[in-house]
């Protein structure tokens, strides 16, 4: 019993070093943020909220699952706006964002995030299940291996955000519309 | 239009490959319509959600119930580390986490969407009565260790919660029929209706009989068991903030099984026994936001009925109101608390000699608090969870349940955590206050009686009071993004645990039908007598291989060790504890994409012996056979026990059932979905 043991903390040892020598393949997520630079620019804040030649503010909350391909973004330029990409460490500081990715980390507290944001013109984005439907603006959902996106209209709204025909016309569900 | 990035997509193996297309961003530059038309290499895993949690927990996706081939929940826990699984026969199943268990794994909770099936008479679960309609549930989450804390009492080895989708995401239609290789069939229908400006409802239906198990000629068929559940979800439209939900369900199942006598002088023989169940409940629940935090409330009333054929029937109906409220993090402090109030009422009629309850009518009122208060002592690198439960109850002392947790992220991949946990059960009615014939044991040749009887009762003067443990895990976890590896160690130590000390001989006789036609009475005195300590490592790895080939893995190893004891019941108690659950297990899931809508999973579990009922080890391949033929329709060919014609996995500890033996299966599904 005690060899057995001893057995399986050396198999265990073994394939933790195994794994911290590969890292994962970051397909999806490069996708994700190309998803994001794409919002960016098929989505319209109020002036006030984003002067024309501000800069647009892209930020994610908790863990950052892009591994590099968000920060690739960096200084991109959207509509006349630069793109600024980093990291925000609290709520209050994401409430400065124009778009919040809200990692999957965050899931625990995503109705706590959802309510905090509210109102401020935040675009929030998350591949959290159900995310649009818990009241967020997008929701990423990988479907049929391939990233689609549902959007809740009435969040956008209520933001005061516009989202353009071709991304309502793209959504895999727009949630909250109450006819044209 | 060529596309330079998908010579990057193509490459998800090749991770230097990879990376070097991270830096390059060429994707930034697509068109949304070019997005939504790109095949992902390889997707991610959405189980690992509570992956920042310093807990071992593990969340099983409807992804993953689904390519396991389950048919009911049990069946889809036996991959989980940590999570002993064994059949006792049809529909009846033994589910422990972390040993020290039996078909009432009195130290697990389990709860569907936050209402709690622990069933207060025998302190455990009626998998028997418990038929989840699974293609609806979006995940189970499994709990390993006490979750009391946050959970309550009975949470002490773990807590399994199944959680269904939302009827928001259930509009539509689905049809489910599965017909297996004994003919059995099982047909679940849902209809989803949107409920324009409200949310959305859903209604359900699922009627079942399952398969049976042989006895150890392999041939005859020895248990039953059949009946139907009915259900709705609604929810409230997500456009808002707040939400809210409603759902109601009631159920009834028959099961039937043999119960074994002890063959004393020519007595004995298989006993049919007949258990009954039906039970409705309605679960309410809704959030808002308070103080800048969220708050939400839950409320369900429930009431269950069971009949034990002639031997005895109950009725236990429970209400329960539920607070908790997550305030806004402020500086390092994030910090969560909660009021609870349950009042259960229970009627047994329960007066043979087999099963007797004094007094028939119970009435319990249990009040709890809970606070948690997650510290960063370093941004993304050191956190410290603290918290407690407090518990008032109407029939056990108050019981303090603390927890501490620390949680060290040195890099964005890996996590190691340390906590130590006190957890309490609160003591069963079964335990409290019946009366039980455990059997009859023969006694040596020329003793003046065939057999003794072997009836448990409260000791004289007991006040009941609640089990103990004591806690400590050690947990290390590396993610992959893609998938996982974990490993984590526990030392349990029990005190207080409810046992038997040896009684008197007498007062009363138990009749039978030999020569003196009386067996004379051997009392077990019941009591918290008894302490057990356990130490094990349970390893988890999801591995994505290929964007086309996936391999989950578990092994678990444990040990447990009872304290010894001068009296020769107790020890007994002790040694069916240490054997109740095999010493190690392993499990091996490929997953194979096969393409075009074709999966193949191949399933292999090593499951060590089990000392108490001489159960065996044994090996067990089970295979499914995927096919999303379009959209709408899905179907799966599964075979399990493939290279087995036959094998036991457990002998029923609470009643002296005939051992159950699994026959090699098969069945077919078909899935619509419009």
């Amino acid at each position: 019993m005690r060899r057995l043991f001893l057995i399986a903390v050396l198999v265990a040892l073994g394939l933790g070093g195994l794994l911290a020598v590969a890292s994962p393949p970051p397909g999806e997520y490069q996708i994700k943020a190309a998803y994001l630079l794409n919002f960016a620019r098929y989505m319209e804040w109020p002036a006030s909220r984003l002067p024309g030649g501000a800069a647009l503010r892209l930020c994610v909350l908790g863990r950052d699952p892009f591994g590099g391909a968000l920060t690739s973004l960096d200084g991109r330029q959207v509509n006349g706006h630069e793109v600024r990409v980093r990291s925000a460490d609290s709520l209050e500081l994401a409430m400065e964002c124009h778009i919040v990715f809200v990692s999957d980390s965050e899931e625990r507290r995503m109705g706590l995030i959802l309510r905090g944001l509210a109102l401020r013109g935040v675009l929030t984005v998350s591949d959290i299940d159900g995310f649009a439907e818990a009241g967020g603006s997008i929701g990423l959902v990988t479907e049929d291996e391939r990233v689609r996106f549902d959007i809740n209209q009435a969040s956008l709204q209520r933001d005061s955000l516009r989202a353009s025909s071709q991304l309502l016309r793209l959504g895999r569900n727009v949630i909250g519309t109450k006819g044209p | 239009m060529p596309h330079p990035y998908r010579a990057c997509l193509l490459l998800p193996v090749l991770w230097q490959a990879a990376a070097v297309c991270a830096d390059e961003a060429p994707l930034a530059d697509l068109t949304l319509e070019e997005l939504v038309r790109l095949d992902v290499a390889a997707v991610s895993r959405k189980a690992q959600k509570l992956s920042e949690m310093p807990a071992a927990v593990t969340v099983l996706s409807a992804e993953d119930i689904r390519r396991s081939g389950a048919r009911s929940v049990p069946e889809a826990l036996r991959e989980v580390p940590g999570v002993n699984v064994a059949q006792i026969g049809g529909g009846r199943w033994a589910v422990g986490v972390r040993g020290v268990e039996g078909r009432f794994s009195n130290k697990l909770l389990v709860q569907i969407d936050g209402r709690s099936v622990y069933s207060p008479l025998f302190s455990g679960v009626f998998w028997e009565a418990l038929d989840v309609m699974l293609e609806d549930v979006e995940r189970i989450e499994v709990i390993r260790g006490p979750g009391a804390s946050l959970w309550g009492a009975n949470a002490v080895n773990g807590v399994i919660n199944i959680v269904t989708r939302k009827a928001t995401v259930t509009r539509g239609s689905l049809v489910s029929a599965n017909l297996d290789d004994q003919g059995r069939a099982v047909t679940a229908v849902r209809q989803g209706f949107d409920l324009e400006g409200i949310g959305a409802l859903r209604v359900y239906a699922k009627g079942s009989e399952l398969e049976r198990s042989r006895a150890a000629d392999g041939k005859s068929d020895l248990d039953r068991n059949y009946g139907w559940n009915t259900g709705f979800r609604m929810d409230g439209a997500g456009s808002g903030v707040d939400a809210w939900m409603l759902q109601g369900s009631s159920y009834r199942r028959t099961s039937v099984e043999n119960i074994q006598t002890a063959a004393a002088a020519g007595y004995g023989g298989l006993l049919p026994l007949q258990f009954e169940f039906e039970g409705s409940s309605l679960t309410g629940r809704y959030n808002w936001g308070l103080a800048g935090g969220e708050a939400s409330v839950q409320a369900y009333l429930d009431h269950q009925w069971a009949n034990v054929a002639a031997y005895g029937k109950g009725t236990v109906n429970t209400a329960d109101l539920d607070f908790q409220h997550r305030l806004v993090p402020s500086g390092r402090h994030e910090m969560m608390w909660g009021l609870g109030s349950r009042y259960t009422q229970t009627e047994i009629e329960a007066t043979t000699a087999v099963l007797g309850i004094t007094p028939p009518r119970r009435q319990f009122r249990v009040m709890s608090a809970f606070v948690q208060d997650e510290i960063t002592l370093v941004p993304q690198t050191w956190k410290l969870t603290l918290g407690g439960r407090f518990e008032y109850s109407s029939t056990s002392h108050f019981e303090p349940q603390p927890t501490a947790r620390l949680m060290w992220t040195p890099t964005l991949a890996d996590s190691l955590w340390a906590s130590w946990s006190r957890a309490a059960r609160t003591p069963s009615i079964g335990e409290s206050d019946a009366t039980i014939l455990f059997g009859l044991q023969a006694t040596p040749p020329g003793s003046p009686f065939p057999a003794v009887a072997m009836v448990s009762q409260p000791g004289a003067g007991w006040r009941p009071r609640a089990e103990r443990l004591d806690a400590l895990e050690l947990g290390y976890r590396h993610n992959l993004g893609n998938g996982s590896f974990e490993a984590v160690v526990f030392h349990h130590d029990y005190r207080r645990l409810i046992s038997g000390t040896t009684g008197a001989i007498g007062p009363g006789v138990v009749p039978i039908p030999v020569v003196p036609y009386y067996a004379p009475i051997q009392y077990m005195n019941r009591g918290n007598v008894s302490g057990v300590r356990s130490t094990g490592l349970e390893l988890g790895l999801d591995l994505p291989v290929t964007a086309n080939l996936r391999l989950q893995a578990s092994y678990t190893v444990m040990d447990t060790a009872a304290r010894r004891s001068t009296d020769p019941i107790t020890t007994a108690f002790g040694r069916a504890l240490e054997t109740s659950s095999p010493h190690h297990w392993a499990t091996l899931h490929t997953l194979i994409n096969l393409g075009r809508g074709r999966e193949l999973d191949l399933m292999l579990r090593r499951m060590g012996a089990i000392g108490q009922g001489d159960v065996p080890a044994y090996t067990s391949v089970d295979l499914r056979y995927g096919w999303r033929v379009n959209r709408s329709f899905e179907l799966a060919v599964v075979g399990q026990n493939l290279f087995d014609p036959l094998h036991l996995e457990y002998v029923s500890n609470f009643f002296p059932g005939q051992p159950a033996y699994q026959p090699r299966r098969g069945y077919v599904q078909g899935v619509w979905r419009f």
